[in-house]
């Protein structure tokens, strides 16, 4: 390995971290390229806030090491790694003016005077926040200490900026604005960003790759069409997004298509890798891929019958849930034009996809 | 603010006997009400008579106050005893304030309780104790004696160093209190911003969390000062009547030399300027969370 190719780069080799019994980080190994926009998703108490804590330097490693272009900063103090931090409900001093908050990192580094307020107008610029520059964190917004939190977090140029659920304190509307402005920015800087969210639409519109955890382990790492066209387990499958899930046994395999019995008759699934004959098999499907016809189809589909259970009506769409036989609820969305043959409870429905649109999934 | 008045007024309306339970409340309170005027105010009302009329009728106390060689001489030194209490007190107080704010909560509620036992001890018994430590032939004299340190005793009773180490010893805890709950008001995330955007530990310390202390240092200095300016056994039993504060001024006056003008005007002003130390003391702080909330 060259030189060259650690340069920024942010590796973190089986990082352990434990409280008492509980293992919060287990054995994460990770690679952060510089300048990407990588989101750590979880549900809570999975181990995202922690490891970044670690990689901010909050909380120590128990085992494990993290390194930054191939210098060791495992046990760097936290105002030594050169890091910017924005944090679950921005921490803006609440003593010091908007200007001041922003300085604040700048006059710790002891730059000249000219050059602090030239770093400051700049960052403030950026989140358009230059006109608001005197006033204290407690007059402002929730929306506009975000920004502010921001720029203080950026006026220094940190290699790396670490954001822990930022959005986590605003409302819906607002949320969605500063997701755009923080990609933006992102693209921008050239920064590296870490992210660290509970909220699976936030991740998959802003990262360039995302890490799920779950229990303290990363349970999948891809970019967000790759997490979530190919969720690897059952896990990713519904953590992200929503999925239905089928589970057989493999009957044959031939030239990559697997030929599955449910209890509710056979279906086909494409894919690279099967589990061998005779074996479990479990397959996620997005609701969305699911059509429902009247009568079983004739064409290559995979074709199950189930009966309609309940409908909710949401604008654009229907969505459908649907009783089939001996595999439970299968949730279905139709084009709201399609489903109104089938907006009738206990009417017969066979429910159709294509054998590419399922995943094979991992029971975990 | 709004939606508070809001709900207050939609709360009464839900009452039907509405203003005639706050007449049965009123019920309530005023044998206390009685009370405190005939036993506090109507006292009070007296001295402040007395000051202006005994011997004569007029202002006169009140200017003695000020070109009385004697009195300048005690205004001073209570001032400076207090002044230099204050200071230690709160200092010292920060240190421990600071402490117990960072400990963990077991650690914590032992601390607290030894800051509160000292609450539960008479003064009287509090200032004999430091007599016993300090005398000349006291616990500390008599070690440093034992082996050689010093040759003769260390005067540290019946002067003003004596008084000053009771009363700083007696003020600690009223400082610890509301510098206590600035501390505690502090998010901690704003230290590990402070540390994530570059500070060490003693930058985040000087320029994030003193700062935010401030309201509570002022608070603990007002408080302190007040509480000071009224000692009376401390400076009588430590000071051995070679250290004269107003308190102990205002008894010679009273009971020996029995000019109850004199004295009624000095505890007057005492009182007026604690009254000024309270209001800005209010003005700057909640003083039900200054004490530790409840």
């Amino acid at each position: 390995m060259t030189m060259h190719d650690t340069q920024g780069d942010l590796c973190i080799e089986n990082l352990v971290k434990q409280y008492g019994n509980l293992r919060a980080v287990d054995d994460v190994s990770l690679r952060i390229r510089p300048g990407e926009f990588l989101t750590l998703l979880g549900p809570s108490g999975s181990g995202k806030t922690t490891l970044l804590m670690m990689i901010a330097g909050f909380v120590a490693a128990d085992a494990g090491r993290i390194g930054l272009g191939g210098r060791d900063i495992t046990d760097l103090a936290p105002e030594q790694r050169n890091f910017g931090m924005v944090f679950q409900g921005y921490a803006l001093f609440p003593h010091l003016s908007v200007r001041e908050n922003v300085a604040f990192p700048l006059k710790i580094r002891r730059r000249p005077k000219s050059e602090v307020e030239a770093a400051v107008k700049t960052a403030l610029d950026r989140v358009q926040m230059t006109h608001l520059a005197d006033r204290l964190p407690r007059q402002l917004s929730g929306g506009q200490q975000q920004r502010v939190a921001l720029a203080r977090a950026m006026s220094f140029q940190p290699s790396l900026l670490l954001l822990d659920e930022p959005l986590g304190a605003l409302d819906r509307k607002l949320r969605v604005d500063v997701q755009m402005e923080i990609k933006k920015l992102h693209q921008e800087l050239g920064t590296t960003f870490i992210y660290v969210t509970h909220d699976q639409e936030e991740a998959l519109s802003m990262s360039d790759r995302i890490v799920i955890f779950r229990q303290g382990r990363i349970a999948q790492i891809g970019t967000p069409s790759e997490l979530y066209d190919q969720p690897q387990s059952r896990f990713v499958a519904s953590f992200l997004g929503e999925s239905d899930f089928i589970a057989g046994t493999v009957q044959s395999i031939d030239g990559g298509i697997a030929r599955i019995a449910t209890p509710a008759g056979e279906i086909l699934q494409n894919g690279a890798k099967h589990p061998s004959i005779g074996s479990a098999i479990t397959v996620a499907l997005r609701p969305e891929k699911i059509a429902l016809l009247a009568q079983p189809t004739a064409d290559r589909r995979n074709c199950l019958p189930g009966r309609i259970i309940a409908w909710r009506y949401l604008g654009g769409h229907l969505s459908f849930e649907i009783a089939v036989e001996g595999i439970g609820p299968i949730r279905a969305e139709i084009a709201a034009a399609e489903g109104q043959p089938f907006l009738q409870e206990g009417k017969r429905a066979w429910l159709a996809w294509q054998p590419q649109d399922g995943v094979t999934v991992t029971e975990e | 603010m709004a939606t508070e008045v809001a709900a207050g007024t939609s709360r009464r309306k839900l009452l039907p006997i509405g203003n005639r339970q706050d007449q049965v409340y009123w019920l309530f309170v005023l044998p206390v009400l009685l009370c405190l005027l005939v036993f506090f105010l109507l006292p009070l009302f007296q001295v402040f008579w007395i000051s202006l009329s005994d011997p004569a009728v007029g202002p006169d106390n009140y200017i003695k106050l000020f070109d009385n060689r004697a009195i300048k001489r005690v205004v001073l030194t209570t001032l400076r005893i207090c002044t230099i209490t204050t200071v230690f007190s709160v200092v010292i107080g920060y240190m421990i304030a600071f402490t117990v704010a960072i400990a963990p909560p077991r650690t914590r509620s032992m601390l607290m309780f030894a800051i509160l036992v000292p609450f539960w001890m008479s003064v009287l018994v509090r200032a004999f104790a430091w007599v016993t430590l300090l005398r000349s032939e006291g616990v500390i004299n008599s070690f440093l004696m034992s082996f050689g340190a010093i040759s003769t005793p260390l005067s540290m009773t019946n002067n003003e160093f004596g008084v000053l180490v009771g009363m700083v010893h007696y003020m600690v805890p009223y400082a610890v209190l509301p510098l206590l709950a600035s501390m505690d008001g502090i998010n901690p995330s704003l230290i590990a911003a402070s540390r994530g955007l570059g500070a060490g530990p003693v930058q985040s310390f000087v320029k994030i969390f003193m700062p935010l202390t401030k309201p509570g240092i002022f608070a603990a200095l007002i408080l302190v000062f007040i509480m000071t300016l009224g000692f009376f056994v401390t400076p009588i039993i430590l000071g051995g009547g070679n250290t004269v504060m107003i308190a102990e001024y205002i008894t010679v006056q009273m009971q020996q030399t029995l000019r109850w003008g004199l004295a009624s005007a000095l505890a007057t002003a005492l009182l007026v300027v604690v009254l000024l130390l309270i209001g800005a003391l209010s003005r700057s702080m909640d003083m039900r969370k200054m004490l530790g909330g409840g």
